[in-house]
């Protein structure tokens, strides 16, 4: 008995309040005395406080702290809390073209190559080489673009939308609205992008032999053509002729049947 | 005859070494101030140039145009496009490439490009639908205040709970204030579209909304006139006959109201959070697909039509 008193106190507890008419659960501190503190669990024994709605129990909107407290338990939330995932995007936060880039990077030239040439057979494997030399060639450029240009042009943005009155003195008030500053900086980008587009895919194209040799054919080797197929344009174009059969000096080799022969006993 | 004493004190060998920490990190101190000077002056350059770009007539007029239309997904999609035909083109005129790796490197390319743009069409409403409400759960859970996160958290769960903050805003009339700031600064974005049109899943019976979406699409705009203003006022009018857009309107308010929680904050870690998780969510989601996967699955079907088109190419020769 004294066991399931001790539980009922436990659930009671949360229940508790001792407020007065008309207060909100913001100040419940204000009307607690310090003699309740004291007996706070000899109050809680009674039915009464236990049977009483409180202020934390009455829905304003429809909704009871309860829900919110569901909420507060589900997997989404507590992985939203995660420590580590507030200092992965504080990292994000506080480098963003750098940490763009990097992950570009890794993307582009671990990843997605592992994962093409995981997929490859004796058969594709060439193609599949070409696949993964493209990713990593246009990983690279991606990361050299950006650094190089595309972050200096997204700061210079951000500089003049920051201050328009300094950096463009006659556009100032054309630049000062935001949805005019938001559609020149979409513009400027993807502008900028589309000019670049011939060279960049230029020296990406330029990089994959390159890459394919120096990189790929090491790890993965190079698979040789079919032998019948070389053979067949080898004999056509420089054809072997075997001398022995005129010769007859390896004859004794290739016959095995005259092995043991040297000649009669008469 | 004394002794001498001798005692032996050894003596202090200097230390040879080929260079010192401390003038090392003043080297690198004083070269990462030159370069960060040195990059001020080039970025601000560039606004420079920029400025006097926006303050061109012709560009102003296409800014004009463009303001009103959802050129955004058309315009990256045409960017995208462009790179990856011009990477097909090269590889065709390539000559260090090998003559029977080009089809499948360029039917590669153009599978690659044709996926990504049809995923930007589709794929992107659906994860942004879902993205938003992950990124203002994050909001919330990052507002440090209890008392607070509780309510955006209620607000978050029923958006009906506006209405009790209406009525205790009546009564506070310092609380009325900022309410109604945030009313206020209340705009039509692509955002509010997507809530919009979350709600009218919800609501079905909701035909004022549904109107309000087809009437955006034709509406003639004066000159001297913003689309944006006009489609406000329209909204702001048909919202009183309309739940599904009353809840848009209060969850537009609430993502406001957040932001000002972000601005009132000195340590301006809820601001920081928010920028950090917006590069992150484009990163991870975007990234991921269109880096990663879609080439992923694009080579194995690039390589089977290449294949069968040497089939075909074979059998013809033969």
């Amino acid at each position: 008995m004294l066991n399931l008193q001790s539980n009922t106190v436990n659930i009671a507890s949360k229940q508790f309040t001792g407020v007065p008419k008309g207060a909100t659960d913001d100040s419940i501190s204000q009307f607690m005395l310090y003699h309740d503190s004291l007996n706070k669990k000899s109050l809680n024994q009674t039915d009464n406080f236990i049977s009483r709605k409180t202020a934390k129990n009455v829905s304003f909107g429809g909704l009871s702290l309860s829900e919110v407290n569901r909420v507060k338990q589900t997997r989404l939330w507590k992985f939203l809390n995660n420590k580590t995932l507030e200092k992965f995007i504080s990292m994000a936060d506080a480098s963003q073209t750098i940490f763009d880039a990097v992950f570009a990077l890794g993307i582009t030239c671990v990843l997605r190559p592992a994962a093409i040439m995981a997929q490859s057979n004796e058969k594709n494997r060439e193609k599949n080489k070409k696949a993964a030399s493209h990713s990593i060639s246009s990983g690279l450029i991606g990361y050299g673009f950006a650094v190089a240009l595309f972050s200096p042009i997204k700061k210079g943005l951000n500089k003049l939308k920051a201050n328009p009155e300094i950096y463009a003195k006659k556009a100032a008030q054309f630049m000062g609205s935001t949805k005019n500053a938001q559609t020149f900086t979409m513009l400027v980008n993807k502008s900028t992008e589309a000019l670049t587009a011939s060279v960049r895919s230029g020296i990406t194209i330029a990089l994959i032999p390159f890459i394919d040799k120096y990189l790929l054919n090491r790890i993965f080797g190079t698979t040789k053509q079919p032998e019948s197929q070389k053979s067949e344009q080898n004999l056509l174009q420089n054809p072997i002729y075997r001398y022995s059969i005129i010769n007859f000096k390896n004859n004794a080799k290739a016959s095995k049947t005259f092995q043991y022969f040297t000649g009669g006993l008469e | 005859m004394q002794i001498k004493s001798y005692t032996y004190t050894p003596q202090q060998r200097p230390v040879f070494k080929r260079y010192d920490l401390a003038t090392v990190k003043k080297l690198a101190q004083e070269t990462g101030k030159l370069a960060n000077k040195a990059g001020d002056k080039g970025t601000s350059g560039i606004a420079y140039t920029l400025g006097a770009l926006a303050s061109l007539k012709p560009v102003q007029n296409l800014v004009n145009y463009l303001k009103n239309k959802n050129y955004q997904e058309h315009l990256a999609a045409f960017v995208g496009c462009t790179l990856s035909g011009f990477y097909m083109l090269d590889t065709a005129r390539s000559k260090t490439i090998e003559k029977d790796q080009k089809v499948p490197l360029m039917i590669n390319q153009g599978a690659v490009c044709a996926m990504s743009t049809v995923g930007a069409y589709t794929l992107n409403h659906y994860l942004n639908r879902k993205i938003n409400h992950v990124a203002e759960l994050f909001h919330i859970s990052k507002i440090e205040d209890e008392k607070l996160q509780t309510k955006f958290l209620k607000f978050k769960q029923d958006p009906e709970y506006a209405n009790v903050i209406e009525r205790a805003a009546n009564r506070n009339p310092k609380f009325k204030k900022t309410i109604d700031a945030i009313k206020n600064k209340f705009e039509f974005t692509s955002n509010v579209k997507v809530y919009l049109k979350e709600e009218i899943k919800k609501h079905k019976d909701d035909k004022v909304a549904q109107e309000f979406l087809k009437e955006i699409k034709n509406i003639s705009v004066e000159k001297g006139k913003d689309k944006a203003d006009i489609v406000k006022e329209i909204y702001l009018k048909k919202m009183t006959k309309s739940r599904a857009m009353q809840a848009a309107f209060n969850r537009e308010g609430m993502n406001n109201a957040i932001k000002l929680v972000a601005k009132a904050d000195t340590t301006k870690k809820l601001t920081r959070m928010m920028n950090g998780f917006k590069t992150a969510q484009a990163l991870m989601v975007f990234a991921l697909i269109y880096r990663f996967v879609s080439p992923v699955i694009a080579t194995p079907i690039a390589n089977n039509i290449s294949e069968k088109l040497e089939n075909r190419k074979k059998q013809k020769v033969k």
